[in-house]
């Protein structure tokens, strides 16, 4: 009798031209929300291509240059132009250190907006004060991006309510179902059997769009068959949750009209109002002041450490014995550097307690986040969304932090062939320290999304299953 | 019409929707989100201006406690300008998380456009922010809905339109009486929001002046129009509906698209159709401009070899350091003043892109009253694109005096002649750091905050116009069964 009923749904939905427009629209949709991740991409990944190349340009020339000025086919030009010097090297001439875009990056946007994707640290100045967001137009960070994450997020439980919430109350208000609880069937199933069918067709609908749409704009989701299966797992368990709710709602027996506003609403609170309560309540339990202010903070440290300049390099030198010149008879070119050098270590471990601060503000915010994500099913798909596309907080507080290490790291290459007082030759540059990026540090938020996901959906199936036992067969057949 | 007729209809459809449990519960959670809007937004208020003050305070007497130095290196030494929350920005929340309200200011530095204050927040700022302002545009339009989709389909339903309409009510009367029974329910929930504002403005640490109110009152009255047109069309909807199942689902369905999908949409077009530079292609436009007109740090740079002729020349002597001023003072100046023209040039370009991107939702007021309020909103509440990028032009004005100002000190007290190696560096008296004046910012006048939404207030205003037309038009076509 069940099997009946769902073929006949089936067949019905068949030759509903909704069904059609849907996937059409859909398919629209989800086209134009991948485009716009890609040109996203494809900006970052050309940008930092771009650096990459003016930084090899820039070494072989430099190179070049070296050569011909210890051969003297060239004047030696002023000081502060001599490629032979490790400062000008250390300064003019900082690696990239790149963040490319992993390869699903496409589907979320994310926090990518909002920094750049590359750094080029230098011998000096301190690594917190690289530029590292990026230029953009304000109202378009204010409205979002129009990418997957957007579509699956907000648009895909709406797509999911207007396909389920008269599923039991359009055949109540006709008066068809009186007619069918009179069959042997229960009411339980049937309903979700009906539910089930619109979730197997929606999915299918809603995977077939997203798949084409990768392909179309050359996202290697076969060659990345791992994070494109977490990706329509996580979607399709999302999707199945507005279901349930439906189902859910639908169980009430209430009136089409009352079940539209009462879906309604619970998107409204799952959707709107718990993920915007929960990044409101972080600032202000944890508030974290502008990032200017920090400039003012190092300023201040910087004047302090100013005036002792001398007597810092002093200090210097008796903790660092070895870095003490040998030959007093000589002077070093590099004495205004090591000075600097000095001065910085001193101003760095001044400036540590308000750095501490920001990022202890910035990490308890983070991970109040973290532990109330999963009191909305939204965010926790647009974490896992995040994460899966390489574009979450995590992910760009992993790369500053590695920017930072690899700063230092930099200036260690240099400040021991300064103190030395060497120079640059140009077979040094196929030595110069490098990094790559990469985020396998970042410890994986998905399959915690993932499970609140399906803690989520148990939930509902509890929800339902005690509202069925309660509500009795007269009430939901009642008008 | 007759007046007694509209109001026995309102007041009837006032009285039905006390008669609801739904309606109550309501209520409650309008009220509850209301309380949590206005706290979250006073927080937040109080928050970074206790910030701004602390700040703002110290970095000034940093600047002043200067010792005696070299102007340049006080060039350098920089100042800061902080941008003062808007009391209405506790309304309005508008695009405070996205601009920054601090900017270090130094000398050949544009640092203005580095920060962006939602670099540093949680992923999840991207879900919006409830504020007082979010409540009236997005919530309290599904609660008009709510509350309208039944006002003429109920009647039709329950046979009652046809007794109605017998006893001599014409469809205007009803139509004008429901529709303002559904304002009467709108404005349970707005009054008391405008109240909670209004409060929360004068409790604002700063003086109140006239230009405050200005903004008050137009922006409670947009809200009305605004809340006019969507009681006008919840009602015209309920009645052209044959049933209020069918009504109710096309508010939901016209609430969804135009509220939700729509501004999105517009807004990712714009982005699509103008796309704007990144940080690093706006950095290299202005580096080769610059070398193009002339680098100041390079001693062979023809502009700079020209400037350096026609001084000496006019002054009839063969060195600079025969000059009566400090010559070095003199180049940056001029450096200042090319960079500076350079800067502002590319910065309003940029801000022309930015522009375009932004018009589209801009005229998207005419399709959707949503865009409308969104706009005026923001822009009356001091927080919206317009303000951050006043902000921003008052800031590199000040840089360009600061450094400028620098600059005349160098060439006027600072000696032409380098000091030998043991002579100590040339400096000037701590006193010439207070004669420079502090960062005032000044907010854009209410005036001007108007003409720049000339858009939006003419597109609000169509929609009232239009929903009464329509009002006329649906009045004699509208069928009764």
């Amino acid at each position: 009798m069940l099997n009946h009923t769902i073929k006949y749904e089936w067949l019905n939905l068949l030759r509903d031209r909704w069904v059609m427009i849907l996937l059409i629209l859909f398919l629209g949709i989800t086209v134009f929300a991948v485009r716009n991740g890609k040109e996203k991409v494809e900006d970052r990944m050309a940008t930092i291509t771009k650096e990459k190349e003016k930084m090899g340009k820039l070494d072989r020339k430099m190179a070049a240059d070296i050569d011909s000025l210890n051969k003297n086919l060239k004047p030696a030009p002023e000081a502060w132009k001599d490629p032979r010097a490790l400062d000008n090297i250390g300064w003019n001439a900082p690696r990239v250190v790149a963040m490319d875009a992993q390869p699903l990056a496409v589907i979320s946007t994310g926090q990518s907006d909002l920094f750049t994707h590359y750094a080029k640290p230098k011998i000096y100045g301190e690594a917190y004060t690289l530029g590292f967001s990026e230029l953009s137009n304000p109202v378009q960070l204010l409205f979002g991006s129009f990418d997957l994450a957007f579509v699956c997020i907000y648009l895909l439980p709406l797509l999911v309510l207007g396909f389920s919430y008269n599923v039991l109350s359009s055949e109540k208000e006709s008066g068809v179902l009186r007619l069918t609880l009179a069959q042997p069937i229960s009411l339980y199933q049937w309903l979700l059997g009906k539910l089930l069918l619109r979730f197997f067709i929606l999915t299918i609908i809603v995977v077939v769009s997203i798949l084409i749409s990768l392909t179309i704009f050359d996202i290697d989701w076969l060659g990345n068959r791992g994070a494109a299966t977490k990706l329509i797992l996580l979607v399709t368990v999302y999707i199945f949750f507005w279901f349930l709710i439906s189902f859910l709602i639908n169980l009430l027996g209430n009136l089409s009209g009352s079940n539209a506003v009462t879906l309604i609403a619970v998107w409204v609170v799952f959707v709107l109002l718990i993920p915007s309560i929960i990044s409101q309540t972080a600032n202000s339990f944890y508030p974290v002041p502008s990032r200017t202010i920090m400039i003012h903070e190092y300023r201040e440290a910087k004047a302090l450490a100013e005036k002792k300049a001398d007597e810092i390099l002093k200090t210097y030198y008796r903790e660092h014995p070895e870095y003490a010149p040998k030959d007093t008879t000589q002077q070093n070119q590099y004495s205004w550097w090591l000075g600097n050098f000095a001065a910085s270590d001193v101003i760095n471990q001044s400036v540590q307690p308000v750095l501490d601060d920001y990022n202890e503000a910035l990490n308890k915010q983070q991970s109040w986040v973290n532990r109330l994500r999963f009191l909305s099913p939204a965010i926790l798909l647009q974490d896992g969304l995040n994460d899966l596309a390489g574009t979450s907080p995590a992910h760009y507080t992993d790369f500053r932090n590695q920017v930072i290490a690899f700063a230092d790291t930099w200036r260690h290459y240099f400040i021991p062939r300064m103190f030395n007082n060497e120079k640059m030759q140009a077979e040094d540059f196929g030595e110069l320290p490098t990094h790559s990026y990469s985020s396998a540090q970042v410890p994986s938020h998905y399959p915690a999304d993932l499970m609140g996901l399906l803690f989520f959906l148990t939930l509902t199936v509890a929800g339902s299953m005690w509202v069925y036992r309660r509500n009795s067969f007269e009430n939901v057949l009642s008008v | 019409m007759r007046g007694r007729q509209v109001s026995l209809l309102a007041i009837q459809f006032w009285k039905n929707g006390f008669q609801s449990t739904a309606f109550y519960a309501l209520l409650f959670a309008m009220a509850t989100i209301t309380g949590y809007a206005a706290y979250s937004g006073w927080q937040t208020y109080r928050i970074q201006n206790t910030i701004r003050l602390h700040y703002q305070q110290q970095a000034r007497q940093g600047w002043e406690n200067n010792p005696d130095k070299h102007p340049h290196r006080m060039a350098h030494y920089g100042a800061f300008a902080f941008r003062l929350k808007h009391p209405l920005s506790m309304f309005d929340v508008g695009m405070e998380s996205y601009a920054g309200n601090a900017v270090f200011l130094e000398a050949h530095k544009q640092n203005t456009v580095n920060f962006s204050e939602a670099s540093f927040s949680t992923g999840l700022l991207r879900f919006g922010e409830i504020s007082l302002a979010m409540i009236l545009q997005i919530i309290l339009p599904l609660v008009v809905s709510f509350l309208g989709f039944a006002a003429v389909a109920v009647e039709r339903e329950n046979g009652t339109l046809k007794v109605l309409l017998m006893q001599g009510v014409s469809w205007g009367e009803l139509l004008v009486g429901k529709s303002l029974g559904l304002m009467s329910l709108a404005l349970l929930f707005f009054v008391p929001i405008g109240i909670v504002t209004l409060g929360l403005i004068v409790s604002a640490e700063i003086a109140l002046t006239t230009d405050t109110w200005l903004r008050y009152l137009v922006l409670m009255a947009s809200y009305l129009v605004f809340f006019q047109v969507l009681c006008v069309f919840s009602v015209l909807i309920s009645a052209t509906s044959r049933t209020s199942n069918h009504a109710l689902m096309k508010l939901l369905a016209i609430w969804l698209v135009f509220f939700i999908v729509l501004p999105k949409t517009t807004q990712a077009i714009g982005g699509y159709v103008y796309r704007s530079p990144s940080k690093i292609e706006f950095e290299t436009i202005i580096e080769k401009r610059l070398v193009k007109e002339g680098d100041s740090h390079n001693p062979d740079d023809p502009h700079y070899v020209a400037i350096k002729d026609s001084v000496l020349r006019a002054h009839g002597v063969d060195s600079v350091h025969k000059l009566p001023f400090n010559y070095s003072g003199f180049v940056m100046r001029e450096g200042e003043r090319i960079s500076s023209a350079i800067y502002t040039r590319e910065f309003s370009n940029l801000l022309k892109v930015y522009e375009m991107q932004n018009s589209f939702a801009r005229f998207m007021g005419f399709v959707d009253p949503y865009a409308a309020i969104h706009y005026l909103s923001m822009a009356l509440s001091g927080t919206d694109f317009e303000s951050y990028i006043h902000f921003q032009k008052q800031a590199e004005a000040y840089r360009y005096q600061l450094a400028q100002k620098m600059n005349e000190l160098q060439m006027r007290y600072i000696s032409n002649v380098k000091p030998g190696p043991t002579d100590k560096p040339y400096t000037i008296s701590h006193e010439h750091w207070k004669e420079f004046p502090d960062f005032d910012y000044r907010f854009v006048t209410t005036s001007s905050a108007l003409r720049n939404e000339y858009l939006t207030i003419t597109a609000l205003l169509m929609w009232s116009v239009v929903s009464f037309m329509l009002f006329v038009y649906v009045s004699k076509k509208v069928k009764t069964l």
